[in-house]
């Protein structure tokens, strides 16, 4: 992605047939969107993310901000559980293929900590509705995964030593949960993408 | 001047060294197909976590680090030392076993130092052989493999996007680049496997004596014990 140059106006591409046409309704938000997808679009997103975050340095490379949730947090409300689900395990092969690490334990790492917070998000907007912010979401899936690594660090890194981070670990998740969380909220109140996703916009 | 010459120099030595590492990549790539090699990769991967002799488990992690070497992928030696060097120091915070040393406050003690190396060259170990054996054209098999190489379409038209993201309209440009993403009137279709010709014997013959290799090391570290 080139972030210093000026973003070129693009000509939508007009549709060629039937299936094509079908699939431009669904991106101007006439009919619902196709959750294989939303959950490629999103886990595509994971990866870039996922990409920001291993430039950002770190102690131990476990030890993620959880940028990479992000599409996650936002797909709380726009997949169903089990496509909620694919779109976790994308985010974690996807991401293992890109940096080689499938095999290791940042592999599991990552699919603990990010099918926790998966789970630990969906449960809690479920149960929450309305009364519950992005934030709070986000802070318990960031907190939830920062825990479930801590135990892992525990089991396979660290031994005993990993309660001395615990602390740290999750103090960082409390922190970037709620960034997260703030971004979340306001892409979702602005976002002409997210409402096309959602089928709750016409434009 | 100097500090311009220098800046050139120093960019011509890592433009050399990615030419190195595509050109090792490329040869790699022509002796292995992707499958084979990350299902060799699984089951080395087993036999190291399983390995109980730290000698042999260090004698395979040199062969893992030299596999990645030869793949083209990027190496940090400095980073592998980092992190090793951390998981023995916060093995080393909780004493275990005779005491070796003092260094200061912290005593140094034989199980919990060979409990942390061990950690650190099964860590790093892990990192390597996956390094060498998950090659990025990798497609998984069935629905889900689909959804995976789809994504893969988005995210290299991410990658592509050549809009600005910026601080003060963060959002409305984060907006711009999920719908510019979204908004082509093709959905991307997983991609058709590499055409690539066909590998020879030889990929295969080296991916079962690593293999191989893997288990026999670990049969004589169990029968060794």
């Amino acid at each position: 992605m080139m972030l210093s140059t000026p973003a070129p106006t693009k000509a939508p591409k007009a549709p060629e047939s039937p299936e094509a046409a079908g699939r431009a309704e669904v991106r101007t938000g006439l009919v619902r969107p196709d959750k294989a997808d939303v959950t490629a679009l999103l886990g595509a997103f994971c990866f870039f993310l996922s990409a920001i975050e291993y430039m950002i340095p770190k102690p131990l490379p476990f030890m993620r901000l959880g940028i990479a949730n992000l599409p996650i947090l936002l797909a709380a409300d726009l997949l169903p559980l089990p496509w909620f689900l694919v779109l976790a395990l994308v985010k974690v092969v996807g991401m293992s293929v890109i940096s080689g690490s499938l095999f290791s334990y940042i592999a599991l790492f990552s699919l603990a900590g990010t099918l926790v917070a998966a789970l630990v998000m969906w449960a809690a907007k479920r149960a929450g509705g309305r009364r519950i912010s992005a934030v709070g979401v986000s802070v318990l899936g960031a907190v939830a995964s920062n825990a479930v690594q801590v135990v892992l660090a525990r089991a396979v890194v660290f031994g005993d030593a990993a309660r001395l981070i615990a602390p740290v670990f999750l103090g960082m998740g409390l922190v970037t949960g709620a960034l997260l969380g703030l971004f979340a909220e306001r892409f979702t109140a602005t976002s002409a993408w997210y409402a096309r996703a959602s089928g709750r916009s016409g434009a | 001047m100097r500090s311009a010459e220098r800046a050139a120099a120093e960019a011509a030595r890592l433009a050399a060294a990615r030419a190195k590492r595509a050109a090792r990549a490329g040869a790699y790539d022509a002796l292995f197909a992707p499958w084979t090699l990350s299902a060799a990769g699984f089951l080395v991967s087993i036999a190291f976590l399983f390995q109980p002799v730290l000698g042999l488990k260090a004698l395979l992690f040199a062969a893992f680090l030299a596999a990645a070497l030869a793949s083209g992928k990027k190496v940090s030696l400095a980073a592998t030392v980092f992190v090793s060097l951390g998981i023995v120091a916060a093995n080393l915070l909780v004493p275990v076993g005779k005491v070796l040393w003092r260094l200061g406050p912290v005593l140094v003690t034989e199980t919990a130092l060979w409990d942390g190396v061990g950690k650190a060259v099964t860590f790093e170990g892990l990192v390597y052989v996956s390094k060498a054996t998950i090659r990025p054209g990798l497609r998984l098999p069935g629905r889900f493999g689909s959804i995976v190489a789809r994504a893969f379409v988005y995210y290299d038209r991410i990658i592509e996007y050549r809009g600005r993201l910026k601080p003060a309209t963060l959002f409305e440009d984060a907006d711009a680049l999920m719908l510019a993403v979204w908004d082509d009137a093709e959905a991307p279709e997983a991609p058709p496997p590499e055409a690539r010709p066909p590998r020879g014997a030889l990929g295969y013959v080296l991916a079962a004596i690593a293999v191989a290799a893997s288990y026999a090391a670990l049969a004589a570290g169990i029968l060794g014990r």
